[in-house]
C-alpha cells in the first residue's frame, strides 16, 4: 500500500522494512534522534571514502590475526571475522533499560543456580518442575551440595537480546556456560577508533575498555581469601578451538597465563602448572573448557582437553573455576521458558526484560500447536547454542521439517519452538553501498556476587545475507561496534 | 550381627604407566540398620588419600600416584554393624499406586525414575515385560516381588556371558548374566511402572554350608533399591531372589552402575591392565575387636572364617 | 613461563633456522650447478649436499635437478624441505601466539602465505632465487623483529637457544662434508671452498680477517672457532650459554647444572682447541663430537624444563 518513501543518497537503496524496527529510521523515514549525526556524516561521505574506511578497517584485523575457526571445514580454516563499518547507536535511555534488566537477571539465575544445586526449594515449591531440572543434559549432580564461592555459579555471561518492532528489547538465550565474543567487541572498538576518530570523540560514545580489567578483577574476587597474589590463568582447548584468538586475546589482556589441560595436573588434591621453573600452584582457572571435557575422571572419560583430578580439587575449594560447573542448567533453552518466573520466585520483582514466546514441546497441547504452525516456527535444540541444531520454518524445505517433526516426537523434552522473530534492522555497508540487514546483541555481565558490571554496548552481530536472520559467525554472519551514549 | 569385610583391588599393567589418579568407593554406609565402626585404607605404592562424602552420602576416597609404577594395590578393610532393619509388609494398602504417583513425581526421587545410561529401556526390555506380563496390578510391593522372583527364574546366572560396562541388551538376548545385570535390568522394568528405582553396590555375606544364594560368593554385589510410599527404598536382591535384610551390605547407591563403580581411574601411559579383586566377608555375633582397641585402629587379621576369591571387576 | 610454551619457542626457532639454512645451501649449491668450473662433478656434489643436510637421499635420481631440488624446497610431502620447515615453525608459533609479539606472528604469517600461494610453487623452479631470497629474509627479518618487538625475557632466550643449537649442529655437519669431498676436487679446489663460506654467509666476513685467500685451515679455524662471526661454532656456544646463564635468574635452576657443564666444556673446546692439532687429528671425528655435545645440550634443556618428572618437582 505505502511503497518505503525514498531516502537521499547514500541512502538510496535503503528500505526502511515496515516488518521490523529500523535502528536508525523512523516510522516516517526521518532518522531517530540519537543517530542523526551518524546519518549526516554518512551523508557527508562518498562511497569511495566509505569503502577505503571499510578496506582500512579489514585490513587491521586480518594483521592482528583476529579470526575464528568454522567446524566442519575440513581443512579448519581461520576466517576472519566479518565486520561492518556502520556502528549500532543505542541511547541512554535504551541502556538503561537494559542494564537494569540483565542485572536482575543474573542475580536470579544466580540464586536459581544455588537453589537447585542445595535445598532445591523452587522444585519443592512446584514453580520449576523437577523433571526438567533432573532431565537437563547440563545439570550436573556431582556438584550438588558443592560449596561455591561467594554463592556465584554464573560470573561471566553474555545474553542475546533482540530489539522488536515495538521498540522492546527481549533476551532470546541467555550464554551462561563459556559465552565467547567479548574479544570482537573490544577489536571493533579498536577498529573503529582509527576508521572514525572524530565522530566517534564527538558523540559521546561510552568507552568499553575497562572490560580486560574488570574481567580480572571478578576473577581475583573468587580466589580464596588466604591468597593474596592467587595465580589465574585462563583454560583454552587449545589452538584447534574456534575462539582460541579470544583466549588468546583475554589472556594476554589480563595478563594472566593461558594454559591447555596438558600443562595442568593435580596432585593431592592441588591443582599445578607445568613450568621451566617446576610446578606451580594454580589457584583460579577462566576456563573456557565445556563442563563435559573438564576432566575425565568425573566427566566424559575420553576427554585429552581437562585435567584428571580436577573436579574433586574444585569440590574441595582448592581452585576456582569461573564459570562455575554445572551453569548449562539454567541456559537449557525449556528451562529459560521458567526464566520470567524465577525472577518473580527469588526477587519478588516482575521481570524488567521480556522472554520471547516459547512453546515446550514436552507439554503435549504445545506441541500439537506446535506442529501445526512448525513452517512458522524456530525450532531449537534445549542444549545448543551457537546457531546449531535449529530449523527457522520460513525459510526451511518441506523434507527439514519433516525430519524436524520427527525429532520433536521421538525427544519432545529436547527442543523448544518460538515464533519467528522480526529482528530489528541497522544500516550496514555492504557491496559498495548502504543496506538495511538485521541485527542482535549481546551484551557481557560480570559478577562477583557484590556488583554486576557490564560493559556498556556489546556485540552487534549481524546477519550479513540479505532477509537472513541467523547472525552467528558460523553461519555467515558478522559484527558492528556498538554505541551506548553518554545522557 | 557385625560383618568384618575384606576388599583388596590389584592393578598390573603391561607397561609402566604414571600420573595415576583414582577415586574408590568402598567405605560401607552408616545409616538406618546399618553402621560403619571402621574403615581402613591402605594404597601401594604410597599415597596421600582424600575422602569426601556426596550428596547421596556415598563416601569417595581418592588419590594420586604421580610417579612410574606398574603395579597398585588397594585394600579397604571395614567393620559393620548390621542390625534387624524395617520389616517389610506382605503387601502395600490398594491406594499406594495413587500415593506413589502424588509423591514420587513431586521430589528428588523422581530423579530415579528417568532413564539413566545403563538401566535405559530397549526394546528388548520392552519384549520381556511383555514375556513377564509385567504391568501395573495389586500393588507395587506385590509387583515388585514378582518382579524379583521372576527375574531370578527368567535368567541364568553366568559369570562370563557379560561385561562390566554391557548394556542390558546383551544380557536380554541370552537371558543370561550377573548381579549387575540382573540389577540394571529390573531397575528399567520398574521404571517403566513409575516406581522411582536406584542401583545399590555392596557386599552379600554368604552363610557357610548349603546356601541357596546364587551370586559370586565373596564377592562385590549388587542389587536394586526401589522406592515405595510409607516404606521409603526397599531394597530386592533379583540375583538370588531376596528381599535385602541383615546380610546385605550397602557401600553406595546411584542411578546406576555408572555412578558407583568401587574404582574408576586414569592414568597416563599406554598399557593393557589387569585387574584381580578378592572379597572376604566373615561374620561374628561380637564386636571383633579386643576392648582396648579402638576402631579406627582396627586392623585386618581377626577374620573368624575366610574363604577367597577373586574375580574380574 | 609454562614448559610447554618454552619447548614451543624453541622448536619454532630451530624449524626456521633449518629452512633458512636449508635455503642458503640450496641456493649456493644451484648456482655452483649453474656454474661449468673445475672440481666435483653434479652427482658428487648433490652427495656432498644432502650430506650436510644430513638429509637420506630422496627417492630420485641424482640427475634428476628438478625432482631432487623439489624434495628439499616446496614438496609439503617431505619432512625435509623448506616448505615443512616453515610450516612446522609456524604451528609452533600458532600454539604460542600470546607469548610472542603480533608483528613476530605477522611475519611467520607472511612467510608462511609468501611460500605456500600456488602461483608461487609454479614459478619457482623458473626464480628459484627469488623463493630463496624470500625465505631467507623472512628468516632474517623474523629474527629482527623478534629481538626489536619481544621482551628480552626467559621466552626470547628460548627461542635463542633453538636457533643457535640448530646453527650449531648444521654447522658441524656442513663443514664435515665439504672436508670429506674436497679429496674429489680437482686441483682448482678455490670454487669448493667459495661454496663452503657462502653456504656459512661467511665469504665476506672471512675476506676481512683471512683476505681472499681461500686456505682450508683458516677457513676451518674461522667458522669453528672467531668469536665474533655469528655463523660460527664458537659464537654459538657463547650465545648459548648467555641464555642459559638469563634463564637460570628467571627459573629455579643453578647455574652449576649439568646444563651449564655441558655448555661450558664445549666452550672450552671452542676456545682453546688449536686448528693446526685439530686438523692432523681425525677431523672427522671431531665434527662429531661438536655435534654429540650439541646434542647432549639439547636433550638436557629438554629433560630440565619440559619432560622433568613430577615426582622429582615435587620432592
Amino acid at each position: 500500500m505505502t511503497a518505503a518513501p525514498l531516502l537521499p543518497s547514500p541512502f538510496s537503496d535503503y528500505t526502511c522494512d515496515r516488518a521490523c524496527y529500523d535502528e536508525m529510521f523512523n516510522r516516517d523515514a526521518e532518522p531517530r534522534a540519537h543517530y542523526q549525526k551518524l546519518y549526516e556524516r554518512l551523508g557527508d561521505l562518498s562511497p569511495d571514502e566509505l569503502l577505503s574506511r571499510q578496506q582500512t578497517a579489514d585490513l587491521s584485523f586480518l594483521h592482528q590475526g583476529i579470526t575464528f575457526t568454522v567446524y566442519g571445514n575440513e581443512e579448519g580454516a581461520e576466517r576472519i571475522f566479518p565486520f561492518d563499518l556502520i556502528p549500532r547507536v543505542i541511547s541512554s535511555a535504551e541502556w538503561k533499560t537494559i542494564e537494569r534488566g540483565l542485572t536482575q537477571r543474573i542475580i536470579a539465575l544466580n540464586l536459581f543456580l544455588d537453589d537447585i544445586y542445595h535445598e532445591g526449594k523452587i522444585l519443592a515449591d512446584r514453580v520449576v518442575p523437577y523433571d526438567l531440572i533432573y532431565s537437563c543434559r547440563h545439570f550436573r549432580r556431582e556438584m550438588r551440595g558443592v560449596k561455591v564461592p561467594h554463592g556465584i555459579y554464573v560470573s561471566i555471561c553474555g545474553t542475546d537480546l533482540v530489539h522488536l518492532n515495538d521498540g522492546q528489547y527481549v533476551v532470546l538465550e541467555d550464554n551462561l556456560r563459556v559465552p565467547s565474543g567479548v574479544s570482537y567487541m573490544l577489536a571493533n572498538r579498536q577498529v573503529m577508533k582509527r576508521v572514525f576518530p572524530r565522530l566517534i570523540a564527538d558523540y559521546g560514545v561510552r568507552p568499553i575498555d575497562h572490560y580486560g580489567r574488570a574481567l580480572l578483577g571478578v576473577l581475583e574476587s573468587l580466589a580464596p581469601p588466604q591468597h593474596h597474589h592467587p595465580t589465574m590463568a585462563l583454560l583454552t582447548p587449545g589452538v584447534y578451538n574456534s575462539a582460541y584468538y579470544e583466549h588468546m586475546f583475554l589472556a594476554r589482556l589480563m595478563g594472566i597465563e593461558m594454559v591447555e589441560g596438558r600443562d595442568l595436573l593435580v596432585h593431592d588434591n592441588v591443582v599445578y602448572m607445568r613450568t621451566t621453573s617446576g610446578l606451580r600452584r594454580v589457584d583460579v582457572i577462566y576456563r573456557r573448557v565445556d563442563d563435559d571435557f573438564l576432566d575425565p575422571l568425573t566427566f566424559r572419560a575420553d576427554s585429552r582437553l581437562g585435567v584428571p583430578g580436577l573436579f574433586n580439587a574444585y569440590r574441595a575449594g582448592n581452585i576456582v573455576l569461573a564459570n562455575a560447573i554445572g551453569t548449562g542448567v539454567a541456559d537449557d533453552k525449556a528451562v529459560y521458558y521458567y526464566v520470567p518466573d524465577i525472577i518473580r520466585y527469588y526477587l519478588n520483582e516482575e521481570p524488567i526484560l521480556a522472554n520471547v514466546e516459547t512453546f515446550l514441546l514436552s507439554d503435549p497441547v504445545q506441541r500439537q500447536h506446535v506442529l501445526q504452525h512448525i513452517d512458522k516456527m524456530a525450532i531449537k535444540a534445549v542444549g545448543e547454542s551457537g546457531g546449531y541444531g535449529m530449523l527457522i520454518g520460513t525459510h526451511s524445505t518441506a523434507e527439514e521439517r519433516a525430519k524436524f517433526a520427527d525429532l520433536i516426537q521421538a525427544n519432545p523434552r529436547n527442543y523448544i519452538a518460538q515464533p519467528i522473530l522480526a529482528l530489528s534492522k541497522a544500516p550496514c555497508f555492504i557491496d559498495g553501498q548502504i543496506e538495511s540487514r538485521h541485527i542482535d546483541l549481546r551484551p557481557y555481565i560480570l559478577y562477583d556476587g557484590q556488583a554486576v558490571t557490564i560493559a556498556p554496548g556489546g556485540l552487534t552481530r549481524v546477519a550479513l545475507r540479505r532477509g537472513s536472520l541467523v547472525v552467528n559467525s558460523s553461519q555467515g554472519g558478522g559484527s558492528k561496534d556498538t554505541w551506548v551514549l553518554y545522557d | 550381627m557385625y560383618y568384618s569385610i575384606q576388599h583388596i583391588t590389584a592393578f598390573r599393567y603391561s607397561e609402566p604407566i604414571s600420573e595415576s589418579v583414582m577415586e574408590v568407593r568402598m567405605q560401607p554406609r552408616s545409616e538406618g540398620a546399618q553402621r560403619c565402626l571402621s574403615f581402613q585404607f591402605r594404597i601401594s605404592p604410597k599415597a596421600g588419600l582424600t575422602s569426601y562424602r556426596d550428596y547421596l552420602g556415598n563416601s569417595i576416597h581418592h588419590f594420586d600416584i604421580p610417579g612410574r609404577h606398574q603395579k597398585l594395590a588397594i585394600v579397604a578393610d571395614s567393620i559393620v554393624e548390621v542390625r534387624p532393619g524395617l520389616v517389610v509388609p506382605e503387601r502395600l494398602p490398594d491406594d499406594a499406586w495413587q500415593q506413589l504417583d502424588g509423591e514420587a513425581r513431586t521430589s528428588e526421587t523422581l530423579d530415579y525414575l528417568l532413564a539413566s545410561a545403563l538401566a535405559a529401556p530397549t526394546d528388548l526390555l520392552y519384549d520381556l515385560a511383555g514375556d513377564l506380563d509385567i504391568r501395573r496390578r495389586d500393588d507395587p510391593l506385590t509387583v515388585l516381588r514378582a518382579i524379583t522372583e521372576a527375574m531370578y527364574h527368567t535368567f541364568e546366572y553366568a559369570p562370563d556371558a557379560t561385561e562390566v560396562d554391557s548394556p542390558i541388551d546383551v544380557a536380554l538376548r541370552t537371558r543370561q548374566g550377573v548381579c549387575q545385570d540382573y540389577s540394571h535390568i529390573m531397575i528399567a522394568l520398574i521404571r517403566q511402572l513409575g516406581i522411582p528405582a536406584r542401583y545399590v553396590s555392596g557386599y552379600l555375606y554368604h552363610r557357610t554350608g548349603n546356601s541357596a544364594d546364587r551370586s559370586a560368593r565373596d564377592a562385590t554385589h549388587a542389587w536394586v533399591e526401589a522406592w515405595l510410599p510409607q516404606l521409603g527404598w526397599v531394597g530386592f536382591d533379583p540375583t538370588n531372589n531376596l528381599i535385602c535384610g541383615e546380610r546385605h551390605i550397602r557401600v553406595a547407591v546411584g542411578r546406576d552402575y555408572a555412578d558407583v563403580p568401587p574404582t574408576r581411574g586414569v592414568f597416563k601411559g599406554s598399557a593393557d591392565t589387569e585387574l584381580t579383586v578378592a572379597v572376604k566377608v566373615a561374620q561374628t555375633d561380637d564386636l571383633p575387636i579386643l576392648d582396648d582397641i579402638q576402631p579406627e585402629t582396627y586392623t585386618s587379621g581377626a577374620m573368624t572364617s575366610s574363604q577367597e576369591q577373586s574375580q574380574q571387576q | 613461563m609454562l614448559s610447554r610454551v618454552a619447548d614451543h619457542l624453541y622448536w619454532m626457532s630451530r624449524y626456521l633456522e633449518r629452512a633458512e639454512h636449508t635455503a642458503r645451501l640450496m641456493d649456493v649449491h644451484l648456482v655452483q650447478l649453474l656454474e661449468q668450473v673445475p672440481g666435483l662433478d653434479t652427482e658428487q656434489r648433490w652427495k656432498r649436499l644432502l650430506r650436510s643436510l644430513n638429509v637420506t637421499q630422496p627417492d630420485a635420481d641424482l640427475q634428476d635437478i628438478e625432482r631432487l631440488t623439489r624434495c628439499l624446497t616446496v614438496d609439503s610431502s617431505s619432512a625435509t624441505s623448506i616448505m615443512s620447515y616453515v610450516v612446522v615453525a609456524r604451528e609452533n608459533a600458532q600454539q604460542v601466539r600470546e607469548q610472542i609479539s603480533s608483528e613476530m606472528w605477522m611475519q611467520l604469517n607472511q612467510l608462511y602465505l609468501g611460500i605456500t600461494r600456488k602461483e608461487r610453487r609454479t614459478v619457482w623452479s623458473a626464480q628459484p632465487y627469488e623463493f630463496f631470497t624470500s625465505v631467507k629474509e623472512g628468516s632474517h627479518l623474523f629474527q629482527g623483529i623478534t629481538d626489536a618487538t619481544m621482551n628480552h625475557n626467559e621466552g626470547w632466550h628460548f627461542i635463542q637457544l633453538g636457533r643457535f643449537i640448530e646453527r650449531m649442529v648444521s654447522l658441524a655437519d656442513l663443514v664435515d662434508s665439504f672436508f670429506a669431498y674436497s679429496a674429489f676436487a680437482g686441483a682448482d679446489d678455490y670454487f669448493e671452498w667459495l661454496a663452503l663460506l657462502k653456504s656459512a654467509t661467511a665469504f665476506e666476513a672471512y675476506c676481512k680477517i683471512y683476505h681472499a685467500d681461500l686456505r682450508p685451515d683458516w677457513i676451518a679455524e674461522f667458522l669453528l672457532f672467531n668469536s665474533e662471526f655469528p655463523h660460527s661454532a664458537r659464537f654459538c656456544v657463547e650465545m648459548i650459554l648467555a641464555s642459559l646463564n638469563a634463564i637460570s635468574d628467571a627459573t629455579t635452576l643453578h647455574r652449576n647444572s649439568r646444563l651449564h657443564r655441558l655448555a661450558g666444556r664445549l666452550r672450552s673446546t671452542l676456545s682453546y682447541d688449536e686448528i693446526g692439532e685439530v686438523l692432523a687429528g681425525d677431523f672427522h671425528a671431531y665434527l662429531a663430537d661438536l655435534k654429540r655435545q650439541s646434542m647432549d645440550i639439547h636433550e638436557t634443556l629438554h629433560e630440565t624444563f619440559v619432560t622433568y618428572s613430577i615426582e622429582a618437582a615435587l620432592a
